[in-house]
């Protein structure tokens, strides 16, 4: 896992790999850092390779955060197992308004 | 607490290996019949059992593999994936990993956290790439029509189903993702609600705790049992409600309305059984009842009755039941209370209590011969009926108490099917193994020490007997080799017959090695019946190769040993190129018998009563036959050997005195023989104890017993006087000829 922080105002936070509760500690550090310096939430998940429930709950955690800082938040890009996991629980519409929905992976 | 554990684990094992026994008969019954619905369900059930108790224990090798075994079996279950042969042949591997992986559990003992030999992981990823690389192959293959389901068929509504994980969840090991994966599989998951609530200040989110909740919508025909098997393992971490769509409501009330009297249990167990409310779901209820009542104790005003209706409360409080699904559950029990009286049938005991029991009964046996030895002796005549009375009881006591060990034999057989049909496959040769009377009962105890010998002589059986398939064809028999085994009750013992169509045995051959071995002198004469017993010596295999099946040092002397241990025989009979049949007589128990007491010389002898034919005056029994080294009598025209017990024994009264002896003819199997004695004392129960180690060698003897006089006499063992009495017999003949 990488994860990839500059400082311009829109600049996403991106992670690569695997977002796993064993890499969701670290990456929950990330997204505070990221978080403190940034007015915008763009997190860039095109490298994600796996995601499980804590994972994805940091993803979920983000957009509630979000939510109630009132800034934006925006998924740039997500990959298809990001895709996936978001289809089997119908969470396209909350996180994700613009993009199609992939084909059920079931 | 490690006790308890080690209790629980025992039951563990046991329940394993019933359950792994009834997949196995259930994977032949399959073999038969690949369509049989109720056996494909026993393997499910077997696998799926497994793997529950598996995770109770935490011993997740046998869990995850036993899953992914549970997971093929439900695709075949529901009809997407047809059984073949080829799944057939896997999942008998499979069963049999598995029984591997509760072996090497059990050896771990405490410290089930170990990692498994690299040899059995192998075995596990070989036979689980099997299992998935075989579906891939068949899955254009047209699924069959879908099989009925097992409880209640939901088609058109909608099952709702709230998942809330406890915090802890993630650190566990769980993933809530692969839950609703594997319940996606299960059926349409039509819609989900996500809840995700974090505590407020993102400060104490912590990233390794759970809080996640689903509300899934979700349609299938599953039943609720398999629906909630999914989240079986999130059990601990996570509050799980299923709430069956409404169509499967009006199905619950009538299998509620239609259970019959027997089906009727506590209003839990009822709605288990009819698939309305799963275990676990019941298990929750139950735990919070027993909250609620200790919190209430003080109030002691709760009735049996209103504790039940309030289980009914709290099921219906948990999300559980629909209220009107609870109230038939308690017509229908309210109905059955007033007409049911028989209480449940079965109990189980620990065998060593039962083994106690026995003991004390052979204890009580023994005493109540010395009283009616006192009340003899003092006279009191009025004593007598008493005495006759309690020896009644105790005669019946004893016959109830070897009773309870009973056991039909059947059990014991079927398992060699699983042989046959391995071993056979092996050496590429058709064989078909016939059982029957598998529902004659014998001691348990017997049965588990005969297991061993039994395998070996079916194994011989089916290596050495059937010929292969061309063999067959060559000699004109059936390509289909045939065991016939055979069970049946004979004056007080258990004869068990197998029998081959096989090559038979070559007496000649026997007998070079034999004279190879030294065993026999080239110039000494033997009948055919004698030479084929020599393969019964230590050392004497006819099949110059070992195979992988038998003639691995364990030979047929082991087999005569073990079953003479037993106080039981072996005989043989063999016609080459027609096949073997062997005929083992076993004793029904080891412990107790009925015996008939006779006194020769300075001695006290018993005699099994079961096999004493008759008994005749000596002058009586007409005129002594020329005497050729042996005794031989003309009893009504046959001629029969006979052993006189004061030679045998050598213990002739000091000073010899004009009596009337008596013979009493006793037969074994086809064998009948003749026994010499002074006095016929009469009838006794007789505790058999078994003489010790110094005495093994003694020939003619079975153990001894005591008297009610505290005299002790010696059991005969009628099979090897009898042999005996025979090998004169034979050798007289041979000098005749």
């Amino acid at each position: 896992m990488t994860v990839n922080l500059t400082s311009a105002p829109d600049t996403p936070l991106t992670f690569h790999g695997e977002m796993t509760i064993y890499t969701a500690n670290e990456q929950f550090q990330h997204l505070q850092q990221h978080l403190s310096t940034h007015p915008s939430l763009v997190l860039d998940l095109s490298g994600v390779t796996e995601l499980d429930s804590a994972g994805l709950q940091l993803v979920l955690m983000a957009h509630t955060e979000a939510t109630r800082r009132n800034i934006p938040f925006r998924l740039h890009n997500p990959s298809l197992i990001v895709q996936e996991v978001f289809h089997l629980l119908r969470l396209e519409r909350a996180l994700m308004p613009t993009t199609t929905a992939p084909k059920s992976g079931s | 607490m490690s006790l308890n554990m080690d209790a629980a684990r025992q039951a563990f094992i046991e329940e394993v290996a019933e359950l792994l026994q009834s997949m196995e008969d259930a994977l032949l019954a399959l073999e038969d019949n690949p369509a049989d619905n109720e056996s494909l369900n026993e393997v499910f059930r077997a696998m799926h059992t497994i793997k529950g108790t598996g995770g109770v224990f935490g011993y997740m090798p046998v869990v995850e593999f036993t899953h992914a075994v549970e997971s093929v079996m439900e695709e075949v279950r529901s009809g997407r994936e047809p059984m073949s042969e080829q799944l057939i042949c896997i999942l008998f591997a499979c069963r049999d990993h598995t029984s591997r992986l509760i072996e090497a559990i059990v050896e771990m003992g405490e410290d089930s956290g170990k990692p498994l030999s690299s040899d059995l992981i192998a075995t596990g990823h070989d036979l689980l790439k099997q299992l998935t690389q075989r579906t891939l192959q068949t899955t254009n293959i047209t699924p069959n029509t879908p099989e009925q389901p097992k409880y209640l068929p939901i088609v058109s509504d909608v099952w709702m189903i709230a998942l809330d994980f406890g915090r802890n969840a993630l650190r566990n090991g769980m993933d809530p993702l692969s839950f609703l994966r594997y319940l996606g599989s299960l059926g349409d998951i039509v819609d989900v609600v996500t809840l995700s609530v974090p505590p407020p200040l993102n400060e104490e989110f912590d990233p390794e705790s759970c809080y996640l909740s689903f509300r899934i919508a979700f349609r299938s025909d599953a039943d609720k049992p398999t629906i909630a098997a999914v989240f079986e393992f999130a059990e601990d971490d996570c509050d799980i409600r299923i709430l069956p769509p409404d169509s499967a409501q009006d199905t619950y009330l009538d299998l509620l309305a239609s259970l019959s009297d027997t089906q009727v249990t506590r209003i839990g167990e009822m709605l288990v059984s009819i698939g309305a409310l799963t275990p676990n779901e019941l298990a929750r209820a139950l735990a919070h009842q027993a909250d609620e009542r200790n919190t209430d104790a003080i109030s002691e005003t709760h009735s049996e009755h209103t504790a039940n209706q309030r289980l009914g409360d709290i099921l219906i409080q948990q999300g559980s039941i629909k209220p009107a699904v609870l109230e038939q559950a308690a017509k229908t029990q309210e109905a059955a209370r007033a007409k049911r009286q028989d209480e449940t049938r079965f109990i189980r005991v620990d065998a060593e209590r039962l083994g106690h029991l026995i003991n004390l009964v052979g204890e009580l046996v023994t005493s109540s011969a010395a009283i009616r030895i006192m009340v003899e002796r003092a006279g009191v005549e009025n004593m007598n009926e008493v005495v006759d009375s309690v020896d009644y009881l105790v005669a019946e006591i004893r016959d109830n108490a070897l009773q309870l060990r009973m056991v039909p034999i059947g059990e014991s057989l079927s398992r060699f099917r699983r042989v046959v049909r391995d071993t056979s496959k092996e050496l590429g040769k058709n064989i078909e193994l016939v059982i029957t009377g598998g529902d004659t009962e014998l001691d348990k105890t017997v049965v588990e020490k005969i297991t061993d010998p039994f395998m070996h002589l079916i194994r011989n059986a089916v290596d050495h007997g059937i010929e292969s398939p061309e063999e067959r064809a060559r000699v004109g028999k059936p390509v289909n080799g045939t065991i016939t085994v055979n069970a049946y009750h004979d004056s007080g013992h258990i004869v068990i017959e197998i029998e081959d169509d096989g090559a038979g045995l070559d007496v000649k051959r026997i007998r070079a090695k034999a004279e190879a071995k030294g065993l026999v002198k080239p110039e000494d004469t033997l009948s055919h019946e004698e030479t084929l017993r020599l393969i019964f010596a230590p050392g004497l295999s006819t099949k110059d190769s070992a195979t992988n099946l038998s003639g691995r040092g364990v030979g047929m002397d082991v087999v005569r040993q073990n079953i003479e241990a037993l106080r039981g025989s072996v005989e043989l009979d063999s016609v080459l190129g027609q096949g073997t049949k062997i005929t083992i007589i076993l004793p029904l128990t080891l412990a107790i018998i009925d015996g008939f007491l006779v006194g020769a010389g300075r001695d006290q002898y018993v005699i099994p009563l079961s096999q004493v034919a008759e008994c005749v005056e000596m002058k009586a029994a007409g005129e002594m036959l020329k005497p050729h080294n042996g005794h031989y009598i003309n009893l009504r025209g046959e001629v029969l050997p006979f052993i006189r017990l004061t030679e045998l024994f050598n213990n002739q009264h000091t000073v010899r005195h004009e009596h009337r002896e008596s013979l009493v003819v006793v037969r074994f199997g086809h064998h009948k023989v003749g026994l010499v004695v002074d006095t016929l004392l009469g009838e006794l129960q007789t505790v058999i104890k078994p003489l010790g180690k110094l005495f093994e060698e003694l020939r003619g003897i079975a153990g001894a017993t005591i008297l009610g006089t505290g005299d002790i006499a010696l059991i005969l063992d009628v099979s090897e006087l009898a042999m005996i009495g025979q090998m004169k017999r034979h050798h007289s003949d041979l000098r005749h000829s």
